[in-house]
């Protein structure tokens, strides 16, 4: 199978996010930075596909020049080959997905895997537009699938209840948690994807529809009330249910 | 004269509540462009919708004919983008749900728009749609401005309220169904069963983490839960421990959830939990810990052993109920 994952890099879940001063970008100076926790599923799950059929596991990002860690931390998992679009622009998911589907589209493909969303912007979009670019069929947010004959078996959740569905290949999934368990890449893998080459290319004439204008922190909570201690405080609760929220 | 399209969604032979929500969003902007409301029923139409979204402000309803017995957003992107062209709305508002996200994704693709996610607030300045949404599991809020047309936004159920205003008799306006290309097919689906409401939709959630200790302790979960009408919902080490399915997980890699309340029951308060819990309006936390994380973010507090609070908790809403 001629497998193709998505992979982004995003700042660490743990990571203190700061403005940059002009409140229109994150401070990336420090900023601890890893590959999006969905992807790895995504990348697991390519992996285990070339295993059980045979063929190969491209991955390929956009972003920044050190954005090719994720792209070694992809190979040194397992992955044969990479790729990197650079860009040091923060792009919206159609600007991403447009970059991503040229290169795809002439790489060639079987399925394309990517994460469910990517945890910085979240758009949880980037899926569904790169298989209508693409023309194939998509489905999202997967945390079974199977491969049998040219065609893709996949279950999800959805808004009350569980569905399966199908769909001939060449299609689009995007990983959900449940998929699998992502390896940890080995000593030796790491090695080696330190000393691989990335072939890369530089886009130009980037412009997209999306503009940030700003940049906020959240309003802060106003602080923990603390109603009191143990059961004699569930009184209390109830007021603040009843009265304040509404909800009794 | 211009318009905002609400994609409205269906369950078993329902509007979804989050439909409801939406034409609330797209009354307030078509008042602000001025616009007329535009409701749009698919794939299948519904019978005696037409009055109801005429009462949420709706000036027209649109729906396929022919269109296939499925209730799936996710095959209407061609049929869809048929219904832009002949409108050119300015905007259009879809569930952010998995099947509307979906959508989204293909709509904005086929038509170039701009398009962003998971919205929490919408409003036109200087002819152009600019929505706030967050960014880095709600850490960051993000001021966009969404130019061409039309835009294309999700928002997630529960982020507004639906409102209700003069009633109006819509005009109905019948496209022909395009089928889906290259679309996957739905081969099975399954009713959660349990009759709680949906994680991403309910008011009200009472959820457990590692502090539950087992399986068979989230059994007071679920009593507290089905005492308020309320959805269960787990912390990532309750999910992992198996004690609860991975549908049920909160958070950075499970559901973002906006109830009205959440109460976290043994539940430590994570950034990663955080992540899925920011848009709830009101946070309870129940730990033993007082200096658990929980405690510094949450909008309400309890000190103490889950195991008597929670039961206690359960005793008097019931009684409360009771007397009703
Ligand atoms: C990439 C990534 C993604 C993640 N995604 C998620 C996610 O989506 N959702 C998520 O939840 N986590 C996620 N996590 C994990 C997260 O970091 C925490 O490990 C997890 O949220 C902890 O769960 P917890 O609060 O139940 O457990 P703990 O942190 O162990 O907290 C248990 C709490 O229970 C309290 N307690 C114990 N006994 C009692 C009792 N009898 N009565 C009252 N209180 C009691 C303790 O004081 C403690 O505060 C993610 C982590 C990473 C790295
Ligand atoms: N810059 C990027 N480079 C490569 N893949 C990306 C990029 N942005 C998003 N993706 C992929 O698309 C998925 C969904 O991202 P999004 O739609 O932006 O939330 C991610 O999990 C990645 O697999």
């Amino acid at each position: 199978m001629n497998l193709v994952v998505a992979i982004k890099q995003v700042p660490d879940t743990e990571a203190m996010i700061r403005l940059s001063p002009d409140r229109r970008d994150v401070d990336r100076d420090g900023l601890s930075m890893i590959l999006n926790p969905y992807d790895e599923f995504a990348v697991e799950e390519a992996l285990r596909l070339r295993e059980a059929h045979g063929g190969s596991v491209w991955v390929v990002t956009v972003g920044p020049a050190d954005a090719a860690d994720v792209l070694r931390t992809a190979i040194a998992m397992g992955a044969d080959d990479a790729f990197h679009i650079v860009t040091e622009q923060a792009l919206d998911a159609l600007t991403t997905a447009r970059l991503l589907a040229e290169p795809i589209r002439a790489h060639g493909f079987d399925l394309i895997l990517t994460g469910r969303e990517a945890i910085d912007d979240g758009y949880a979009l980037v899926a569904p537009m790169l298989a209508e670019m693409l023309n194939v069929p998509v489905i999202t947010l997967v945390s079974s699938l199977r491969v049998e004959g040219g065609r893709l078996t996949a279950e999800r959740d959805v808004e009350g209840g569980r569905e399966t569905l199908r769909c001939p290949l060449p299609a689009v999934v995007s990983a959900q948690k449940g998929l699998n368990e992502p390896r940890y890449p080995s000593l030796k893998g790491k090695m080696m994807a330190k000393k691989r080459e990335i072939p890369m290319a530089v886009p130009d004439g980037l412009s997209s529809k999306v503009e940030v204008e700003q940049l906020a922190y959240p309003p802060a909570r106003s602080g923990t009330k603390i109603l009191g201690e143990g059961v004699r405080a569930v009184p209390e609760l109830l007021r603040v249910m009843r009265d304040e929220l509404k909800i009794l | 004269m211009e318009s905002v399209l609400v994609v409205t969604e269906q369950f078993e032979g329902n509007l979804r509540r989050v439909s409801y929500e939406l034409l609330g969003v797209a009354r307030k902007l078509a008042e602000a462009i001025p616009a007329e409301v535009v409701a749009l029923v698919g794939p299948r139409a519904l019978q005696n919708v037409v009055p109801e979204l005429g009462s949420y402000g709706a000036h027209k309803v649109v729906q396929f004919a022919g269109a296939p017995e499925s209730e799936s957003l996710a095959m209407m992107a061609e049929a869809l983008a048929q219904v832009l062209g002949e409108l050119r709305p300015a905007c259009v508002l879809v569930p952010g749900t998995v099947r509307g996200q979906e959508l989204a994704g293909r709509l904005a693709a086929r038509t170039g728009s701009p398009a962003a996610s998971g919205v929490l607030d919408v409003s036109y300045r200087d002819g152009a749609l600019v929505v706030c949404r967050p960014l880095y599991g709600g850490k960051v809020l993000a001021t966009v401005k969404l130019h061409g047309k039309p835009a294309i936004l999700t928002a997630r159920p529960n982020t507004f309220a639906p409102a209700e205003g003069e009633p109006r008799s819509p005009e109905v306006v019948t496209f022909p169904w395009v089928s889906p290309a290259r679309q996957a097919e739905v081969v099975e689906f399954r009713k959660t069963e349990g009759g709680r409401p949906e994680l991403t939709e309910a008011d009200v959630i009472v959820a457990g983490g590692r502090g539950v200790g087992g399986a068979e302790n989230f059994r007071v979960i679920e009593e507290l839960a089905d005492a308020l009408g309320a959805a269960v919902g787990a912390s990532r080490a309750a999910v992992d421990a198996g004690w609860r399915p991975q549908s049920e997980q909160v958070g950075q890699t499970g559901k973002v959830v906006s109830p009205r309340l959440y109460i976290a029951c043994g539940i430590s308060g994570s950034v990663q939990h955080w992540a899925g819990i920011s848009s709830a309006k009101c946070v309870v936390g129940i730990n033993k810990d007082p200096q658990a994380p929980i405690f510094s973010r949450a909008d309400y507090g309890i000190v103490g052993d889950l195991f008597e609070i929670v039961p206690e908790l359960t005793r008097q809403i019931r009684s409360l109920k009771g007397r009703d």
